[in-house]
């Protein structure tokens, strides 16, 4: 199984890797509330995410929104996108 | 006056004879090697009694010495002659010298000499004798155990892992009573059938192992496109028939067990009717048995047929199982097999097997057996074998790497696919840390159930002493619709699992709640 990782990859968007779920979330949330701009969120290593991950994406958008400015997320795979899809969460994120 | 000076002349002598005897006495007493020990008396004797030369003969087997052998000493003058006796009186050979150096002829001096040097060469024989025993002793033990290798490894391992999908389990045992033994058991299997036998041949010791390797090769040689057990037997039995002593029989079952339905084809050559274990009764499986195999030229055997239910298991195993003996010499008895197998806690192959092989060994209590064991056990679960799969966790969020193992365990094992997975993982995820949040102080551990149930995944999650949550009513609705601004998390996973799930029950017992969340597979 995939430890969960998440970190910044050369064109400064944020990678996120392995397995996003509620025993990962407190590390992640740290990431997305420091973010001041807008940010590509590749989730091409992502394996998984639960509705605790789902909540600190939320949580970031929310904040950058009052910015005018907001998250995009690329490559994310078909399951991942289904979670969004059955969220709604689609509607409320650019996904590429 | 010469007689001083004779005697001086004969205690001179005497000091290089006992000189030289001792020297022999030397020689002989380290070296081990028969051959080499010949030589060194041939060589040393000669120069005891001051003679040309010394030739020794040996008696064996071959050659005993004549009922009539002179056991006293000989002297002719010219050849002075004596029997090696050993400790045991048994007349080893002859030692003789032939023509005195230094005088006419050999005197009493030499015979005494002669005397004392047979009686050394006797000892010093025996000795090597012995050592020779003793060595090629311990090069046949160890022939022995290497022989005994070669066997063990020429049948399948009796410890067999298996998935937990697969639709049996089988478990073997064998343990020869001597090192080499003439108990077998083989079994292979495919998608469709699993196919296995056991085997005991007559006699004991290297024929009867050299047969047991045979008829191991001749059997996985047929069986491997001979679907059909009579004629399996019947092949079997032509060519140890053809191949091996007359006085050498191989009694036999086989089985080809039809992994789909459960449908049992076998037949019997000779050998103990295996058990037939249902739920608790455990009865003998009917067989017609035919002659042991290599007993007759062609013999045409009988193919039986039962049915195995999920959950029957086959039991096998050779006499030596029933024959087992205690120190009062009673026999272990198909009736004790019978009790200690209707008794096992369950039907599980390596259960009956282990607890069948301790009844024997508290039995026997040590008393040295005769006879080889071997015992071989097949239980069949079905084509659909259910799956289940249950672990409790603590409560802590910390579990859910353990909680995702579980389920992935559960999805090597019951072979789903994917999309499956993800909900079922998402599912397992989600219930599991709702009740983190929901019951923080619960004491006791939560359990996590996966099933198949049909068609579907069955999800459980049970929290023992738990206040009632019933995800059907008290879980939040969620409007997915809802801008940005007013999107909350909270009720978020427990609407995902509804929507990515196919159904959820709910169900409340003695203070335990459990949820049920069914995904169906594709």
């Amino acid at each position: 199984m995939t430890m969960f990782d998440i970190r910044e990859g050369e064109n400064k968007e944020l990678i996120l890797a392995g397995r996003f779920d509620a025993s990962q979330v407190e590390r992640a949330r740290g990431v997305f509330l420091s973010l001041n701009e807008g940010k590509t969120v590749d989730f091409a290593q992502l394996d998984y995410i639960s509705s605790a991950g789902l909540g600190v994406l939320l949580a970031a958008q929310k904040r950058l929104s009052q910015r005018g400015q907001s998250l995009k997320l690329i490559n994310v795979n078909h399951h991942i996108r289904d979670v969004f899809r059955f969220s709604g969460f689609d509607q409320i994120f650019e996904i590429a | 006056m010469t007689t001083p000076a004779v005697q001086r002349d004969t205690s001179a002598r005497s000091d290089v004879a006992l000189y030289a005897l001792l020297e022999l006495s030397k020689a002989l007493s380290s070296e081990f090697n028969l051959d080499k020990l010949l030589a060194v008396i041939v060589e040393k004797a000669s120069a005891v009694v001051e003679a040309e030369r010394t030739r020794i003969l040996l008696y064996d087997d071959d050659e005993p010495p004549p009922p009539d052998i002179d056991r006293n000493l000989t002297n002719t003058g010219s050849v002075l002659r004596a029997p090696v006796i050993d400790s045991h009186g048994n007349v080893l050979g002859l030692i003789e010298s032939v023509n005195k150096r230094t005088q006419a002829s050999f005197d009493a001096h030499d015979e005494s000499l002669m005397h004392a040097l047979a009686t050394h060469v006797a000892v010093a024989i025996e000795r090597a004798r012995m050592t020779k025993l003793h060595l090629d002793n311990q090069r046949y033990e160890q022939s022995l155990r290497l022989a005994s290798e070669i066997q063990m490894r020429m049948l399948p391992s009796g410890t067999v892992q298996l998935p937990d999908s697969a639709p049996f389990a089988i478990h073997a045992f064998i343990r020869p009573a001597k090192q080499i033994g003439g108990d077998l058991y083989d079994f292979f299997w495919n998608d469709e059938s699993l196919y296995f036998c056991i085997g005991d041949v007559t006699g004991k010791g290297i024929g009867a192992a050299l047969v047991m390797a045979m008829t191991k090769t001749l059997f996985r040689a047929y069986a491997v496109f001979q679907y059909d057990p009579a004629r399996l037997l019947s092949a079997v039995s032509a060519r140890l028939y053809e191949e091996t002593d007359p006085s050498m029989f191989v009694t036999g079952f086989c089985g080809f067990l039809n992994l789909r339905n459960g449908r049992l084809m076998y037949s019997n050559a000779g050998h103990e009717p295996p058990l037939i274990v249902r739920g608790k009764s455990v009865e003998r499986l009917v067989s017609k048995s035919g002659l042991p195999m290599g007993a007759l030229r062609s013999f045409k055997y009988v193919v039986e047929k039962t049915t195995l239910k999920p959950g029957d298991a086959v039991f096998l195993y050779t006499d030596g199982v029933t024959d087992a003996s205690n120190h009062a010499e009673e026999l272990y008895s198909v009736q004790r097999l019978r009790e200690v197998v209707e008794h096992c806690p369950d039907s599980e192959p390596s259960t009956i097997v282990s607890q069948v092989a301790a009844s024997v060994d508290r039995f026997a209590d040590g008393t040295p057996q005769a006879d080889d064991i071997a015992m071989l056990c097949v239980q069949y679960y079905g084509a659909q074998r259910p799956i289940e799969m249950a672990e409790t966790f603590k409560r802590d969020v910390s579990e859910l790497e353990d909680v995702f193992d579980l389920v992935n365990r559960f999805f090597a094992a019951a072979e789903v696919d994917d999309q499956v997975k993800y909900a079922v993982e998402l599912a397992a995820e989600e219930i599991f840390t709702n009740v983190l949040r929901h019951n923080p102080t619960g004491g006791d551990q939560i359990e996590i159930r996966l099933r198949m149930e049909g068609d579907d995944v069955a999800l459980s999650l049970t929290d023992f002493n738990a206040p009632p949550f019933d995800v059907h009513t008290e879980a939040p609705p969620v409007d997915v619709n809802k801008p940005l601004e007013e999107r909350k998390p909270g009720g978020l996973g427990l609407f995902l699992v509804k929507t990515m799930m196919d159904r959820v029950e709910y169900h409340r017992e003695n203070g335990n709640s459990t949820v049920t969340l069914f995904k169906r597979v594709k």
